[in-house]
Order: C-alpha cells, then structure tokens, then sequence
C-alpha cells in the first residue's frame, strides 16, 4: 500500500455552521500538504466520488466518466476513444450500463453511483474519498456498491468513507473515526470494536453533551 | 427507453413547418419561391443568424444575454466615430470587434466573480451599454461613413451582401466548435453541472467568460452589417434583437436551462422566423401581425418541448 492520508487540525466552516473543528486524520504512514487545491489533489492522485455523485445529466456515460480530462485527437474529442476505454473500466469493475450513449439522467441510482465510482478509478493512484456513496441506492444497489469498495481494498486503493450507517462502516472499513457537530470524538480499529461497542460510546458522548 | 428518446424531434418538426409555410405563401403570390425574394430572405437574416448562434453558446451554457442589442449599437457607434475621425476602415472594424468582445466580457467577468444570475447582470449591463449609446451620440445617429465601409458592409460574393457569407462561415464553423470541440462539450457542460465541471478540474473561467466575449465580438460583427446597410450607426440600433436571437434558439430546441444546445435548430428556426417576415410583406398582411404569430410559435414550441421532456423523465 503506498499512498496514505495525513489531516492535522483541519477546520472549515460552510458560513456560519462549522462542519470541521480541528480534526485530525491519519490512514498508515503520513504526507504534509497545505492549502490543497482541487487540480493539485487530482495530481497527487487523489479521487473524490461526491455525494451529489457530480454527473453531467445532460451528457452520456462515457463523457462523464472523462469530463474535464477529454481524450483528444488533435483539437477534436475522440470519442470513439473514450467509448472504449469506458466500456473496459466498467468491465473490469463489474458494473453494468447497458447504453454509453444515453444521457446519465436516464440510468438508475445505482448505475449512475456506479459512473462516478467508475470516473473516480479511472487513471490509477490513489486516495479515493466517498462521500455518502450509498445514500440515493436501494438496499440490492447499496450491497454491489459496497462489494466494489471491498475489491477495491482489496487492490490496495485507500478509501476514506463517508457515512452515518454503523454497520455499513463496520462492513468495510478499517479504521473508523466517529465525528459530531464538527469534532472527532472517537478513533477505534474496526478489529477491535464492534458496533454496539461503538454506539455505547456515541450516547455515552451524547449524555455528556446534555449534561454539560 | 432508447426510442423514446431524440433530441432531432423538434428539428425536424420545424423544418416541415417551414416546408408547410413556404409552399403556402408561395401558393398565393407570384415571387415567393423566385431566387431574388430567397436571396431577399437571406440578406434580411444574415445578422439575426450571428446573433443567435452566438445566442446558442451563450444559452447551452446554462447563461442568457439580454445585453446583445446593446452591445451591437454600442460598438457601432464606437466604430462610426472612428471613421469618422479619419481612422482606416479595416482598423475601425477590427477594434470594433475588439471591442464588443470587451463589453461581452465585461458581462462575463461580473458573472463568473459574483456568480449572480447572468439574466440581472446583462439586463443592468444592456442598460448601461445602450446608455453609454445615446450619451456618446446625443440620441442622434452617426452617419456619412467612408465609402470603402459601405462596400464592406454590402459587397456582393455570389450577387449576395456580404453579411450572407459571413453569417454562413460563423454556422459552419460553430457545428465543429459545438459539438466536436471541448470548447463547445465544456459550455454544455457548464449548463449540465457547472460545479462538476468546477471539480474536475477544468478552467471554467476561460469558458464563462470566454462564451461572453465571443458573444459580444458576434453581436459587434452583426453591428458592423447593419451599420454598413443603412449607413449609419443608430443610437436604438439592435433595440430588442436579443429577443428575437433568444426566441429562434429556444424555438430551436436548445432548453433555456442549458445543458444542451440544438445548432441546426437555432439556423432554422432564424430562416423560418424570416420566412414569416417576409410571407407577411408579400401577401401584404400587415407587419402588427409579425409579433403576434411569433410569440404563438414560441408558446407552441417550449409547451410542446416540456411536455416531450417530461415524457421522457422516466427516473
């Protein structure tokens, strides 16, 4: 596994609701950056699958997998290029979109989680953020989304998931970090805890919070 | 799910409307159909044609720009005066076009650093331009402009204006810059999802601003043709022509959302709007006609165009 994740005291507010009050992150090992912007992250091969999943519903499958970063044959888009090269990402990531051509509008939740899952793992790397990648899926969709996440982790791509559903998280991850209103509050092995375990600590943290 | 879906549906429909049209104007006069009356329709929309093609960028981007007409006499007038003050047509022209590019990026610049609505931004910048039109002419138009402009302005390639030649090479150009290009797969792209666009990393201020400042350079050149014809640059030159360039896009089949844009539709959507234009003169109905059947077009098209959409809306 070479890539690894370090955050240090990272705050951010969206106006007045602070989302991030000195959080402190790390997977295995560690990088310093500062002040990443959004074409750096992408060089450093860093892929984020957002929870509006970021799709183009007006263009189709294959110019969305490759929005911002066209294959080109001269100053032309090659599109014949960019069907292919789809067609053998979505193969070897099993997922399934009967027509590259239909705008993305048209496919179902899942399809579409798919593509953006799919865009994300395009050119190899990397750190691949998840932002709620099962929020808009049925409970069959949620399961193959979560399968993939795991053959990925089995490849050795670091993940770093975003979500509210326990068991979810205990399902896949390695290492989890339980955050509220904007602060860590616990750090725990998935190994070595369990989502009871875990649950406890999260009211435990509530009462606290009542009574203070 | 495939068959249902089309996105010529509309083109298609306009073009037998236009077919519908002509051969009943021509059933009741004589010159409809004749090459000269053609030729006629051809001249009268040549600058509506720039106007709208530039229109189509500018609203597949997600944008409108209601400062079009605005921009057109502005730079008109800017380039009537320099002639006038002795400088060689071919430099008035090209600053002319300079400097409508400057007044559209004006508009883009303001849109893409405020993010507010391009609709507020270019209804205050079109009154601000068309302002600036009657300060710098005193309400009266600039006029006696050097022979050399004229013939510019109404040469004749083919026995045609010259405004016919240059609003044919901006369409043909615009099919590969539209649809083949990422100049135009990025406008589309602003209007589909500008925030992914944002994400991935592409320089979305080039095309913001970019589409703008084309837009204001065509809305110039279109300037230059109508200045060129009646010799003279007017104060009210291109007063509501926006409208009418928003109107053959939308009736094109380009949603005003963006996202998307029709091209084929737009030009002729232009020819049919010219051919109703011109059928009114010569079956001598009255010209008060004119925007009443256009504004009927224009509710028949965008209902028809939202009910197919949300046919199709199957999620």
């Amino acid at each position: 596994m070479e890539t690894e994740i370090l955050l240090e005291k990272i705050n951010k507010s969206f106006g007045s609701v602070r989302a991030l009050e000195e959080v402190t992150l790390c997977t295995a090992g560690g990088r310093r950056w500062s002040r990443l912007g959004i074409a750096q992250a992408l060089r450093l091969g860093i892929r984020t699958v957002y929870q509006d999943l970021s799709l183009d519903n007006c263009k189709n499958s294959y110019e969305n997998v490759f929005l911002g970063c066209e294959l080109m044959r001269g100053c032309f888009l090659d599109r014949a290029a960019m069907r292919r090269e789809t067609e053998a990402l979505l193969r070897r990531l099993e997922i399934h979109i009967p027509d590259l051509e239909l705008p993305v509008r048209f496919l179902s939740g899942g399809q579409r989680q798919g593509l953006a899952i799919a865009r994300a793992l395009r050119t190899p790397g990397s750190v691949l953020l998840l932002d709620e990648p099962t929020a808009a899926m049925g409970i069959r969709e949620s399961h193959q989304t979560l399968e993939l996440l795991k053959r990925l982790r089995a490849e050795g791509v670091t993940q770093v998931l975003v979500s509210h559903n326990i068991f979810q998280v205990f399902d896949v991850a390695d290492r989890i970090y339980v955050m509220r209103s904007g602060k860590m509050v616990a750090d725990v092995m998935t190994k070595s805890s369990s989502p009871e375990q875990l649950h406890a600590l999260i009211l435990a943290q509530e009462n606290r919070e009542v009574a203070g | 799910m495939k068959e249902k879906y089309s996105r010529h549906a509309s083109l298609w429909i306009l073009v037998g409307f236009c077919l519908c049209l002509a051969a009943f104007v021509s059933l009741r006069t004589n010159h409809f159909l004749s090459l000269k009356n053609l030729v006629n329709i051809l001249e009268a929309t040549s600058y509506r044609l720039i106007l709208a093609v530039g229109m189509t960028f500018i609203i597949g981007s997600g944008a409108i720009d209601l400062s079009v007409g605005s921009i057109l006499s502005l730079s008109s007038i800017v380039m009537a005066m320099l002639m006038r003050g002795g400088m060689p047509v071919a430099w008035a022209v090209m600053l002319g076009l300079l400097f409508g590019a400057a007044l559209g990026a004006i508009n883009g610049v303001v849109i893409y650093l405020t993010r507010i609505n391009s609709l507020i931004i270019t209804l205050a910048t079109s009154f601000l331009y068309r302002g600036l039109c009657l300060i710098l002419t005193l309400g009266s138009p600039v006029t006696r402009l050097p022979k050399a402009f004229l013939r510019f302005g109404s040469g004749d390639l083919f026995g045609m204006e010259s405004g016919v030649t240059m609003a044919t090479v901006i369409l043909l150009v615009s099919f590969p810059l539209m649809y083949r290009m990422r100049w135009g797969h990025y406008l589309t792209a602003l209007g589909g999802n500008a925030e992914a666009l944002k994400r991935s990393g592409a320089p979305i201020a080039r095309y913001r601003i970019g589409s703008f400042a084309a837009m204001g350079a065509l809305a110039a050149l279109a300037g230059v043709i109508i200045t060129a014809r009646l010799n003279s640059a007017e104060p009210n030159a291109g007063l509501e022509m926006e409208m009418s360039a928003i109107t053959a896009v939308i009736m094109g089949g380009t949603p005003l959302s963006g996202g998307y844009a029709q091209l084929a539709g737009t030009a002729v959507a232009v020819f049919l709007l010219g051919l109703i234009r011109n059928g009114l003169t010569m079956m001598s109905i009255s010209s008060y006609y004119l925007q009443f059947i256009t504004g009927g077009l224009l509710l028949i098209a965008v209902v028809a165009a939202e009910l197919r959409e949300r046919r199709n809306r199957i999620l």
